[in-house]
């Protein structure tokens, strides 16, 4: 090393120095260049967004004042927040909250415990096992369009297979489709039926990653199965669930297509997405600052039940190395 | 030698560009683009006006259908469009208009049209009731008069001998010959799958109700009565013990399409699960003879064209029958109306359309009594909202005996709609029919599991509530005055 300082000239020391300044000029440019892209879309597309958006929440339109044409933004206080919060108490308000959460329950206490012991058994490598992850994985990877005219057909009362078993043995098949809470009790079912397949995915594979000797020296101890579900995979994937079930629990917020896609829009079958998506869609401007306080108040009000119910599950398993 | 290939290629890369935006430009004055709600009417008629117009002007129109453009719209009206013009169902374009998103139409409704103008050809009640203007300014054309109510099978109707209802009554008993027959659609089935003819088909898109009710509702309202709940001057326009008859008309519906006895026998006149079924499905069960009739509109034979067999189906419109209590004229005949189908339906320009005055001079081109028939008969009988003396010149093939009972039912009905530019309606805190939700209760009603009582009385309820807070909100969007 000292050699080769000595080896160079004065010269050779200012050129390399240059190289190296304009190496570390060529780096600096390189992640700035790299993370404009990604940071202004992030501070345009989220930023501006939703500050223009909060900004709206306590605004109101005026688009007529005094017989003339003004169109303009001002400020209306706490209106919107009232008005949003009033919609809860309506008829309708407290319907689309309802259909909401229900798709919590189906997804958190109905889905996810049919994933897990699917999960467990299709690892277990129970008869066909193969062809059932297909079968569960399948409704994932088929378009939703697709999915819900079929599975819409399966219970048609003149021409799907269902309806015809009931008539086989001389029964009226109920009205699935047409009759709210029916109609939306549907829907949960393909819910389960759709989404059952992506769970079982995420399951697996935390499944899989457990060490094979665990379950050997389950074997040697001969532990029932039961048991070793109960009391060595599910601490074990504990974290998968959490994430899952975390997941579920954002559906109140988030399902969307399901009611569009199976009953065209019914209104009934309206969850807190879906009615927002409606009233953006429509070109109402003026009615857009209610409908995003709508959205904002219902944010706040479930994220402290996120974070605790999050808060819950971390400590009912502790984390585990492995 | 790489530099030069280098150089070339990005040449030839910033030229593919500017030839991907020169095609992007178009002249001002030879290309149209005429986006249109791609539906029941089909898009015939557009190639068809497109290639006349053409021939006429030299002007090439791009035809555009499209399922999505009621979505895409306020987009389109927002951020700038290369449409020129736009046509669909259930466009918000009161409040795009006082933006200036959306092209005043003042010198298109005072252009040269079959020797008047375009105004003059426009369906007077569509100009009284469809409010095309707004702030004093026109801003959109009407696109359809459409009919809608009862279609039946005429061909059955023939076979077996039953009579076009006029009345409720008739109506009511021709559903119950037609149970009684238990006529067998398909008698090689097995027992179980074997079906007998319905007096109805409908399907999920329960609203295909209203045309058959919201006319009775007319007939018993009047139209007169009508337009002045459109004003919506106070909540007891909705009181369900007062003046507003829809609550009636929707008894009537009730009683009849409600499983209910008749002499001691329990009688249903609709299709098993009804309310259930996928609107195709329901209209195929029709057209294959498993019902009688079926609420529709005027799109319904274009829609099922090639599906309907004509050994087995013919498709009518019927006027809808009277109803008892109905509104007489000074002969103590039962006024005839017909609800406007596709009454808020809007033909508009936008704003930033690049070619505003030749979409114009389309539009007054379609407008011409040749072309509105031109624009039938590629619709097998959907009528655009302009006056047809007769449906001369239209070719036979295309003019059915289910194009002539719509003409018929425009010509001899007075037409009118829903359409209202009351502040509170313009700002979706109320509709005239059912709740401001969209939620009509047709399933709920025909099934027994809700009363008209209840969700009426409920509905006044909140409208009474929320009336003056809404009223205010509303005005101080639109203004007071409006």
């Amino acid at each position: 090393m000292t050699n080769t300082r000595i080896g160079v000239s004065g010269g050779g020391l200012v050129s390399l120095r240059k190289i190296k300044k304009r190496k570390d000029i060529f780096e600096t440019c390189f992640i700035i260049l790299m993370l404009a892209y990604p940071l202004l879309h992030f501070a345009v597309f989220w930023g501006v967004v939703n500050f223009n958006s909060i900004v709206r929440t306590f605004q109101r339109y005026v688009a007529i004042e005094n017989g003339v044409v003004v169109n303009k933004w001002v400020f209306a206080g706490l209106q919107n927040f009232r008005n949003a919060w009033n919609s809860f108490s309506t008829a309708d308000g407290k319907r689309i909250i309802i259909n909401s959460i229900g798709y919590m329950i189906v997804s958190n206490f109905i889905s996810l415990p049919l994933a897990i012991i699917s999960s467990y058994f299709l690892f277990k490598k129970m008869p066909l096992a193969k062809v059932f992850r297909v079968i569960f994985f399948l409704p994932s990877i088929i378009p939703i369009v697709v999915l819900a005219t079929v599975y819409r057909f399966q219970f048609d009362s003149q021409i799907g297979p269902i309806s015809s078993i009931f008539r086989l043995f001389g029964a009226s098949p109920p009205n699935w489709f047409g009759l709210y809470p029916n109609s939306q009790y549907m829907i949960y079912l393909y819910c389960i039926w759709a989404g059952l397949g992506y769970n079982v995915l995420l399951l697996s594979g935390a499944i899989g990653r457990l060490p094979e000797e665990l379950f050997e020296y389950s074997k040697l101890e001969g532990t029932p199965l039961m048991r070793e579900m109960f009391g060595i995979v599910i601490p074990l994937i504990w974290p998968t669930i959490t994430t899952t079930f975390l997941l579920g629990l954002t559906s109140v917020f988030g399902v969307m297509l399901q009611p569009m896609m199976i009953k065209q829009g019914d209104p009934m079958v309206f969850t807190i997405a879906l009615r927002i998506y409606n009233s953006v869609g429509a070109a109402n401007e003026a009615a857009r600052p209610e409908i995003i306080a709508y959205g904002l108040l219902l944010s706040v009000l479930a994220l402290p039940v996120i974070l605790l119910v999050r808060f819950i599950m971390e400590r009912i398993y502790s984390d585990v190395e492995f | 030698m790489k530099k030069r290939i280098s150089v070339i290629c990005a040449l030839a890369f910033v030229f593919a560009l500017f030839c991907g935006t020169a095609v992007g430009c178009k002249s001002e004055s030879h290309e149209l683009k005429l986006t249109f709600y791609d539906g029941g009417y089909g898009s015939a008629w557009a190639y068809a006006l497109a290639a006349k117009y053409e021939e006429e002007t030299g002007v090439h129109i791009t035809v555009d259908p499209s399922k999505t453009v009621q979505a895409d719209a306020p987009n389109m009206l927002q951020n700038g469009t290369d449409s020129d013009i736009i046509m669909s169902h259930g466009i918000s374009w009161e409040l795009p208009a006082l933006q200036g998103r959306i092209e005043p139409l003042d010198d298109l409704y005072a252009m040269e049209c079959d020797g008047g103008t375009v105004a003059d050809r426009i369906v007077p009640e569509i100009i009284d009731n469809g409010k095309l203007k707004f702030d004093g300014k026109y801003y959109k054309l009407p696109w359809t008069n459409g009919v809608g109510g009862l279609v039946y099978n005429k061909k059955m109707f023939d076979e077996h001998g039953w009579e076009v209802p006029t009345t409720y009554e008739e109506l009511a008993t021709l559903c119950e010959t037609i149970e009684k027959a238990a006529i067998v659609v398909n008698p090689n089935a097995p027992q179980q799958s074997r079906r007998t003819v319905k007096p109805f088909a409908w399907s999920s898109e329960t609203y295909y109700w209203d045309y058959l009710v919201f006319d009775w509702w007319a007939q018993l309202q009047g139209i007169d009565g009508i337009n002045a709940i459109k004003n919506l001057e106070s909540a007891s326009v909705f009181d369900p013990d007062g003046t507003y008859k829809f609550t009636e008309a929707l008894k009537l519906w009730t009683d009849l399409i409600r499983p209910h006895e008749v002499n001691g026998i329990l009688r249903d006149y609709c299709i098993e699960d009804s309310s259930g079924r996928d609107y195709m499905s329901a209209q195929n069960d029709f057209i294959n003879g498993y019902a009688a009739m079926m609420p529709n509109a005027q799109w319904f034979e274009s829609e099922m064209r090639d599906n309907i067999d004509p050994e087995v189906c013919e498709l009518m419109m019927m006027s809808a029958p009277a109803v008892p209590g109905a509104k007489t004229d000074d002969n103590g005949n039962v006024i005839r109306v017909s609800y406007q189908v596709g009454g808020g339906d809007s033909i508009i320009i936008p704003a930033s359309a690049p070619n505003k005055d030749e979409a114009k001079r389309f539009l007054a081109f379609m407008m011409r009594e040749e072309n509105a028939k031109l624009f039938t008969e590629r619709t097998l009988g959907v009528m655009l909202g302009v006056k047809y003396d007769n449906l001369d010149g239209i070719a036979d093939r295309y003019l059915t005996k289910f194009a002539h009972s719509v003409f018929d039912i425009n010509k001899n009905s007075v037409k009118f709609n829903l359409y209202s530019q009351n502040n509170m309606v313009l700002n979706n805190k109320i509709t005239l029919e059912w709740a401001d939700t969209g939620i009509n209760e047709y399933a709920a009603l025909a099934a027994g599991t809700k009363e008209i009582k209840d969700i009426f009385d409920t509905r006044y309820k909140d409208i009474t509530a929320g009336f003056d807070t809404w009223k205010s909100e509303s005005d101080a969007i639109y203004g007071a005055d409006n």
